[in-house]
């Protein structure tokens, strides 16, 4: 019988300095395996969905694409365009601080509850500021709000899949 | 310490509504009176449309916090939102829209620009006191 062993809890000296050694550091990012190991196949379908659409977005305004700016923002004026140019930045940045919370496995439920209610702002000051530039609302204003709704609905599912 | 914690969180309450109460009577103010600045850039243009649409979402996401506190619900989701919404509406502001509130002739524009830094700090505090709160429930 090892005389090191606890009575209690059967655990040798060794084994519990190796416990008390690999202390959890809460800015350690794991990988994507790891963050993604106890997540439901329809997180993980959702997260695919939102990363290739912000693929999309970023590389058509970025790259010079067909689809240019002015044509994205549905404006010439250069206020607009600039507003648009800042508002995929801060996109960019919100997208890399969601997935630094994930790889960190930390809860992203009211994240993406937040990241919805700003998408709602973003798209009442787009529709608002729309329909004051627009002679009458066509196709390219109700293309503009179908996309804001369809990322807010996939946000919310997001949400609510994560909460899970 | 907890009567402290009490205290901080309904001076923030008073803070945060004081400037929403500001920037709705700015917007009001603006919109009966008429512009005393005429906006002279594209940026200006902008700026005079969007400001109704913004102190009617600040105002409806306000509303619907005091609803919250009034009924005990929990409030740390909800702060959240408000608190990113109003840094991106800054930054928005910040960088291109020329400082959207701040009009020399107007006593309530200078409040707004005055408020709005002690507003957004106070928006944080009252996002990491709700969730400490909250977690502890």
């Amino acid at each position: 019988m090892n005389d090191k062993k606890d009575s209690f809890r059967g655990i040798t000296d060794e084994e519990k300095e190796a416990l008390l050694r690999s202390t959890f550091d809460p800015l350690q990012l794991s990988s994507f395996s790891e963050a993604l190991q106890d997540k439901s196949s329809a997180f993980k379908a959702y997260l695919v969905i939102v990363t290739l659409l912000m693929v999309f977005v970023f590389v058509a305004s970025f790259a010079g694409s067909l689809l240019s700016i002015p044509s994205i923002a549905n404006s010439t004026h250069p206020a607009d365009v600039q507003i648009y140019k800042l508002r995929v930045f801060l996109g960019l940045l919100l997208v890399a601080v969601f997935y630094t919370q994930l790889l960190l496995r930390g809860e992203v439920f009211s994240m993406l509850v937040s990241y919805a209610s700003l998408c709602v702002y973003l798209l009442g000051s787009g529709a608002t500021r729309l329909l004051r530039l627009l002679p009458e609302p066509g196709l390219g204003f109700y293309m503009y709000v179908l996309v804001w709704v369809v990322a807010i609905i996939l946000l919310l599912l997001f949400a609510r899949e994560a909460a899970r | 310490m907890a009567n402290n914690k009490i205290t901080n969180v309904i001076v923030s309450d008073v803070l945060v509504g004081l400037f929403a109460f500001m920037v709705v009577l700015h917007t009001i103010l603006v919109t009966l009176f008429g512009d005393p600045q005429p906006a002279v850039t594209d940026a200006g243009y902008l700026i005079r449309e969007m400001i109704s649409f913004r102190a009617g979402f600040t105002s409806l996401l306000l509303s619907v916090y005091l609803w919250f506190r009034l009924t005990n619900k929990k409030t740390a989701l909800l702060l959240k939102s408000i608190a990113l919404i109003s840094w991106v509406s800054f930054l928005e502001d910040f960088m291109l829209l020329e400082n959207i509130f701040y009009m020399p002739e107007l006593l309530s524009g200078k409040l707004v620009q005055f408020l709005r830094p002690i507003y957004l700090i106070t928006i944080v505090y009252m996002v990491i006191e709700a969730d400490r709160r909250e977690k502890i429930l």
